[in-house]
Protein backbone atom coordinates (compact mmCIF):
# COMPACT_ATOMS: atom_id res chain seq x y z
CA UNK A 1 0.00 0.00 0.00
CA UNK A 2 1.28 3.46 -0.84
CA UNK A 3 2.29 5.53 2.17
CA UNK A 4 0.00 8.31 3.40
CA UNK A 5 -3.23 7.01 1.85
CA UNK A 6 -6.29 7.15 4.05
CA UNK A 7 -9.91 6.07 3.82
CA UNK A 8 -12.91 7.25 5.81
CA UNK A 9 -14.54 3.96 6.83
CA UNK A 10 -17.75 5.70 7.88
CA UNK A 11 -18.07 7.34 4.45
CA UNK A 12 -17.80 3.93 2.79
CA UNK A 13 -20.46 2.41 5.03
CA UNK A 14 -22.65 5.48 4.53
CA UNK A 15 -22.43 5.07 0.74
CA UNK A 16 -23.34 1.39 1.02
CA UNK A 17 -26.32 2.20 3.22
CA UNK A 18 -27.50 4.87 0.74
CA UNK A 19 -27.19 2.36 -2.12
CA UNK A 20 -29.24 -0.27 -0.28
CA UNK A 21 -31.98 2.20 0.72
CA UNK A 22 -32.01 3.68 -2.79
CA UNK A 23 -32.58 0.25 -4.38
CA UNK A 24 -35.39 -0.52 -1.92
CA UNK A 25 -37.08 2.82 -2.65
CA UNK A 26 -36.66 2.32 -6.43
CA UNK A 27 -38.22 -1.15 -6.13
CA UNK A 28 -41.09 0.10 -3.98
CA UNK A 29 -41.83 2.89 -6.46
CA UNK A 30 -41.15 0.59 -9.43
CA UNK A 31 -38.94 3.33 -10.84
CA UNK A 32 -36.20 1.96 -13.13
CA UNK A 33 -34.93 5.50 -13.73
CA UNK A 34 -33.86 5.60 -10.07
CA UNK A 35 -31.66 2.56 -10.72
CA UNK A 36 -30.26 4.26 -13.84
CA UNK A 37 -29.49 7.35 -11.75
CA UNK A 38 -27.85 5.20 -9.04
CA UNK A 39 -25.75 3.48 -11.72
CA UNK A 40 -24.50 6.84 -12.96
CA UNK A 41 -23.81 8.03 -9.40
CA UNK A 42 -21.87 4.88 -8.54
CA UNK A 43 -19.90 4.92 -11.80
CA UNK A 44 -19.00 8.58 -11.22
CA UNK A 45 -17.96 7.78 -7.67
CA UNK A 46 -15.69 4.98 -8.89
CA UNK A 47 -14.17 7.04 -11.70
CA UNK A 48 -13.80 10.32 -9.83
CA UNK A 49 -14.32 10.08 -6.04
CA UNK A 50 -14.16 13.88 -5.62
CA UNK A 51 -17.36 14.18 -7.70
CA UNK A 52 -19.15 11.42 -5.82
CA UNK A 53 -22.78 12.07 -4.91
CA UNK A 54 -22.37 9.86 -1.84
CA UNK A 55 -19.38 11.89 -0.74
CA UNK A 56 -21.38 15.08 -1.21
CA UNK A 57 -24.31 13.72 0.84
CA UNK A 58 -21.91 12.48 3.51
CA UNK A 59 -19.96 15.73 3.88
CA UNK A 60 -22.85 18.15 3.35
CA UNK A 61 -25.64 16.32 5.17
CA UNK A 62 -24.65 13.32 7.29
CA UNK A 63 -21.59 14.80 9.02
CA UNK A 64 -22.99 18.34 9.69
CA UNK A 65 -26.19 16.79 11.08
CA UNK A 66 -24.05 14.43 13.19
CA UNK A 67 -25.71 11.40 11.64
CA UNK A 68 -22.23 10.03 10.98
CA UNK A 69 -18.84 10.50 12.57
CA UNK A 70 -15.78 10.26 10.30
CA UNK A 71 -13.41 7.38 11.04
CA UNK A 72 -10.31 7.93 8.95
CA UNK A 73 -7.77 5.12 8.90
CA UNK A 74 -4.67 4.39 6.81
CA UNK A 75 -5.92 2.32 3.89
CA UNK A 76 -5.68 2.08 0.13
CA UNK A 77 -8.77 3.59 -1.55
CA UNK A 78 -8.16 1.62 -4.78
CA UNK A 79 -9.94 -1.61 -3.71
CA UNK A 80 -12.95 0.42 -2.55
CA UNK A 81 -13.12 2.21 -5.91
CA UNK A 82 -12.82 -1.13 -7.67
CA UNK A 83 -15.73 -2.47 -5.59
CA UNK A 84 -17.81 0.56 -6.55
CA UNK A 85 -16.91 -0.05 -10.18
CA UNK A 86 -18.10 -3.66 -9.92
CA UNK A 87 -21.32 -2.45 -8.26
CA UNK A 88 -21.82 0.09 -11.05
CA UNK A 89 -21.30 -2.64 -13.68
CA UNK A 90 -23.92 -4.89 -12.06
CA UNK A 91 -26.32 -1.96 -11.75
CA UNK A 92 -25.70 -1.07 -15.41
CA UNK A 93 -26.74 -4.62 -16.34
CA UNK A 94 -29.74 -4.18 -14.05
CA UNK A 95 -30.68 -0.91 -15.76
CA UNK A 96 -30.33 -2.48 -19.20
CA UNK A 97 -32.54 -5.41 -18.18
CA UNK A 98 -35.15 -3.05 -16.72
CA UNK A 99 -35.32 -0.94 -19.88
CA UNK A 100 -35.49 -3.88 -22.32
CA UNK A 101 -38.37 -5.48 -20.45
CA UNK A 102 -36.54 -8.15 -18.39
CA UNK A 103 -37.86 -6.52 -15.23
CA UNK A 104 -37.48 -9.45 -12.83
CA UNK A 105 -33.84 -9.98 -13.83
CA UNK A 106 -33.23 -6.23 -13.52
CA UNK A 107 -34.64 -6.04 -10.00
CA UNK A 108 -32.83 -9.23 -8.95
CA UNK A 109 -29.48 -7.71 -10.01
CA UNK A 110 -30.28 -4.45 -8.21
CA UNK A 111 -31.38 -6.43 -5.13
CA UNK A 112 -28.13 -8.36 -5.18
CA UNK A 113 -26.13 -5.13 -5.05
CA UNK A 114 -28.29 -3.92 -2.14
CA UNK A 115 -27.89 -7.18 -0.19
CA UNK A 116 -24.11 -7.23 -0.64
CA UNK A 117 -23.89 -3.58 0.42
CA UNK A 118 -25.98 -4.30 3.52
CA UNK A 119 -23.89 -7.38 4.34
CA UNK A 120 -20.78 -5.23 4.40
CA UNK A 121 -22.43 -2.60 6.61
CA UNK A 122 -23.97 -5.01 9.09
CA UNK A 123 -21.72 -8.08 9.11
CA UNK A 124 -18.39 -6.80 7.81
CA UNK A 125 -18.56 -9.25 4.90
CA UNK A 126 -16.71 -7.77 1.94
CA UNK A 127 -17.99 -9.24 -1.33
CA UNK A 128 -14.98 -7.88 -3.21
CA UNK A 129 -12.65 -9.62 -0.73
CA UNK A 130 -14.58 -12.88 -1.19
CA UNK A 131 -14.21 -12.70 -4.99
CA UNK A 132 -10.55 -11.70 -4.71
CA UNK A 133 -9.78 -14.56 -2.33
CA UNK A 134 -11.62 -17.22 -4.32
CA UNK A 135 -9.93 -16.12 -7.58
CA UNK A 136 -6.50 -16.00 -5.88
CA UNK A 137 -7.05 -19.41 -4.32
CA UNK A 138 -7.69 -20.93 -7.73
CA UNK A 139 -4.59 -19.23 -9.12
CA UNK A 140 -6.59 -16.97 -11.44
CA UNK A 141 -5.01 -13.83 -10.01
CA UNK A 142 -1.24 -13.22 -9.92
CA UNK A 143 0.22 -13.31 -6.41
CA UNK A 144 2.25 -10.34 -5.28
CA UNK A 145 5.77 -11.37 -4.19
CA UNK A 146 6.25 -11.48 -0.39
CA UNK A 147 7.31 -8.11 0.99
CA UNK A 148 6.17 -6.20 -2.10
CA UNK B 1 -46.92 -10.59 -8.96
CA UNK B 2 -45.02 -7.42 -9.90
CA UNK B 3 -41.39 -7.67 -11.03
CA UNK B 4 -39.87 -5.99 -7.92
CA UNK B 5 -41.84 -8.32 -5.63
CA UNK B 6 -40.80 -11.37 -7.67
CA UNK B 7 -37.20 -10.15 -7.54
CA UNK B 8 -37.45 -9.65 -3.77
CA UNK B 9 -38.72 -13.21 -3.37
CA UNK B 10 -35.87 -14.56 -5.54
CA UNK B 11 -33.19 -12.54 -3.71
CA UNK B 12 -34.57 -13.51 -0.28
CA UNK B 13 -34.74 -17.17 -1.35
CA UNK B 14 -31.13 -17.02 -2.58
CA UNK B 15 -30.01 -15.37 0.67
CA UNK B 16 -31.90 -18.03 2.64
CA UNK B 17 -30.27 -20.88 0.71
CA UNK B 18 -26.79 -19.39 1.18
CA UNK B 19 -27.50 -18.81 4.89
CA UNK B 20 -28.62 -22.42 5.40
CA UNK B 21 -25.60 -23.71 3.50
CA UNK B 22 -23.25 -21.60 5.62
CA UNK B 23 -24.99 -22.79 8.80
CA UNK B 24 -24.64 -26.43 7.72
CA UNK B 25 -20.94 -25.94 6.94
CA UNK B 26 -20.36 -24.14 10.24
CA UNK B 27 -22.13 -26.87 12.24
CA UNK B 28 -20.09 -29.56 10.51
CA UNK B 29 -16.80 -27.77 11.30
CA UNK B 30 -17.79 -26.93 14.87
CA UNK B 31 -18.64 -30.55 15.66
CA UNK B 32 -15.04 -31.55 14.99
CA UNK B 33 -12.34 -31.09 17.65
CA UNK B 34 -9.19 -29.14 16.92
CA UNK B 35 -7.04 -30.22 19.89
CA UNK B 36 -4.09 -30.89 17.55
CA UNK B 37 -4.27 -27.29 16.27
CA UNK B 38 -4.31 -25.95 19.86
CA UNK B 39 -1.24 -28.03 20.72
CA UNK B 40 0.57 -27.18 17.48
CA UNK B 41 0.19 -23.47 18.19
CA UNK B 42 1.07 -23.84 21.88
CA UNK B 43 -2.23 -22.42 23.06
CA UNK B 44 -3.22 -25.12 25.56
CA UNK B 45 -2.46 -22.88 28.55
CA UNK B 46 -4.34 -19.88 27.18
CA UNK B 47 -8.08 -19.30 27.40
CA UNK B 48 -8.51 -19.47 23.65
CA UNK B 49 -6.73 -19.72 20.33
CA UNK B 50 -7.76 -17.41 17.50
CA UNK B 51 -6.68 -18.29 13.97
CA UNK B 52 -6.70 -15.17 11.81
CA UNK B 53 -6.91 -16.04 8.12
CA UNK B 54 -5.59 -13.34 5.79
CA UNK B 55 -3.79 -12.87 2.48
CA UNK B 56 -0.90 -10.62 1.44
CA UNK B 57 -3.03 -8.26 -0.68
CA UNK B 58 -6.02 -8.14 1.68
CA UNK B 59 -6.50 -4.52 2.79
CA UNK B 60 -9.32 -5.13 5.33
CA UNK B 61 -7.13 -7.80 6.96
CA UNK B 62 -4.48 -5.21 7.72
CA UNK B 63 -6.67 -2.20 8.33
CA UNK B 64 -9.70 -3.64 10.14
CA UNK B 65 -8.99 -7.15 11.43
CA UNK B 66 -5.38 -6.55 12.54
CA UNK B 67 -6.19 -3.58 14.84
CA UNK B 68 -9.08 -5.58 16.37
CA UNK B 69 -6.78 -8.52 17.11
CA UNK B 70 -4.11 -6.19 18.50
CA UNK B 71 -6.70 -4.59 20.79
CA UNK B 72 -7.85 -8.03 21.95
CA UNK B 73 -4.26 -9.10 22.66
CA UNK B 74 -3.65 -5.90 24.64
CA UNK B 75 -6.85 -6.29 26.61
CA UNK B 76 -6.43 -9.95 27.55
CA UNK B 77 -2.71 -10.67 27.80
CA UNK B 78 -1.98 -14.34 28.51
CA UNK B 79 -5.59 -15.38 28.04
CA UNK B 80 -5.65 -15.59 24.24
CA UNK B 81 -3.18 -16.68 21.59
CA UNK B 82 -3.61 -15.12 18.14
CA UNK B 83 -2.07 -16.95 15.20
CA UNK B 84 -1.90 -15.45 11.71
CA UNK B 85 -2.53 -17.87 8.86
CA UNK B 86 -1.92 -17.09 5.17
CA UNK B 87 -5.13 -18.44 3.64
CA UNK B 88 -3.44 -18.82 0.27
CA UNK B 89 -0.60 -20.92 1.67
CA UNK B 90 -2.28 -23.20 4.24
CA UNK B 91 -4.90 -24.96 2.13
CA UNK B 92 -5.36 -27.78 4.67
CA UNK B 93 -6.42 -25.37 7.44
CA UNK B 94 -8.65 -23.47 4.99
CA UNK B 95 -10.41 -26.71 4.03
CA UNK B 96 -10.65 -27.92 7.60
CA UNK B 97 -12.36 -24.79 8.89
CA UNK B 98 -14.36 -24.05 5.72
CA UNK B 99 -12.84 -20.63 5.19
CA UNK B 100 -14.63 -18.73 2.40
CA UNK B 101 -13.07 -15.28 2.46
CA UNK B 102 -10.43 -13.08 4.03
CA UNK B 103 -10.36 -11.79 6.66
CA UNK B 104 -11.82 -14.73 8.59
CA UNK B 105 -11.26 -15.76 12.19
CA UNK B 106 -11.70 -19.10 13.97
CA UNK B 107 -12.03 -19.16 17.75
CA UNK B 108 -10.92 -22.41 19.42
CA UNK B 109 -11.21 -23.20 23.12
CA UNK B 110 -8.39 -24.79 25.17
CA UNK B 111 -10.26 -28.12 24.96
CA UNK B 112 -10.03 -28.01 21.16
CA UNK B 113 -13.69 -27.16 20.65
CA UNK B 114 -14.34 -24.75 17.79
CA UNK B 115 -16.36 -21.96 19.39
CA UNK B 116 -16.92 -19.64 16.43
CA UNK B 117 -16.08 -18.99 12.80
CA UNK B 118 -16.34 -15.44 11.47
CA UNK B 119 -16.44 -14.93 7.71
CA UNK B 120 -15.47 -11.27 7.34
CA UNK B 121 -13.95 -8.83 9.81
CA UNK B 122 -14.87 -9.38 13.47
CA UNK B 123 -14.59 -6.75 16.21
CA UNK B 124 -12.46 -7.23 19.32
CA UNK B 125 -15.61 -7.27 21.47
CA UNK B 126 -17.20 -9.99 19.37
CA UNK B 127 -14.06 -12.13 19.45
CA UNK B 128 -13.74 -11.65 23.22
CA UNK B 129 -17.32 -12.78 23.72
CA UNK B 130 -16.84 -15.81 21.45
CA UNK B 131 -13.64 -16.73 23.29
CA UNK B 132 -15.40 -16.36 26.64
CA UNK B 133 -12.95 -13.66 27.73
CA UNK B 134 -15.42 -10.94 28.69
CA UNK B 135 -15.01 -9.84 32.25
CA UNK B 136 -11.97 -12.02 32.82
CA UNK B 137 -9.57 -9.11 33.10
CA UNK B 138 -6.49 -8.31 31.26
CA UNK B 139 -3.51 -10.08 29.80
CA UNK B 140 -2.48 -11.78 26.25
CA UNK B 141 0.31 -12.57 23.86
CA UNK B 142 0.58 -13.02 20.12
CA UNK B 143 2.39 -15.82 18.36
CA UNK B 144 4.67 -14.76 15.53
CA UNK B 145 3.28 -15.45 12.05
Amino acid sequence: MAQGLTVDQTAIKFAQLVIAVWVVVAGALQAPWLIAFLTAALATSAASPTRSLFRLLYHRVAVPLRLARPRIIPDDPAPHRFAQGVGAAVLAASTLALFVGASTLGWVLAGLVAVLALLNVTAGFCAGCFVYYQLSRRGWLPRRPEGA
Amino acid sequence: MSAPVAALVIVLAAVGVVWLWLKWRRRRVMRARAQDVVETFGAAQAGALILSFSAPDCAPCKMIQRPALDALARQYPGRVVVRDVDALAYEALVERFGILTVPSTVVIGPDGGVRAINHGAATAERLAAQAGLNGQGSASHRMPA
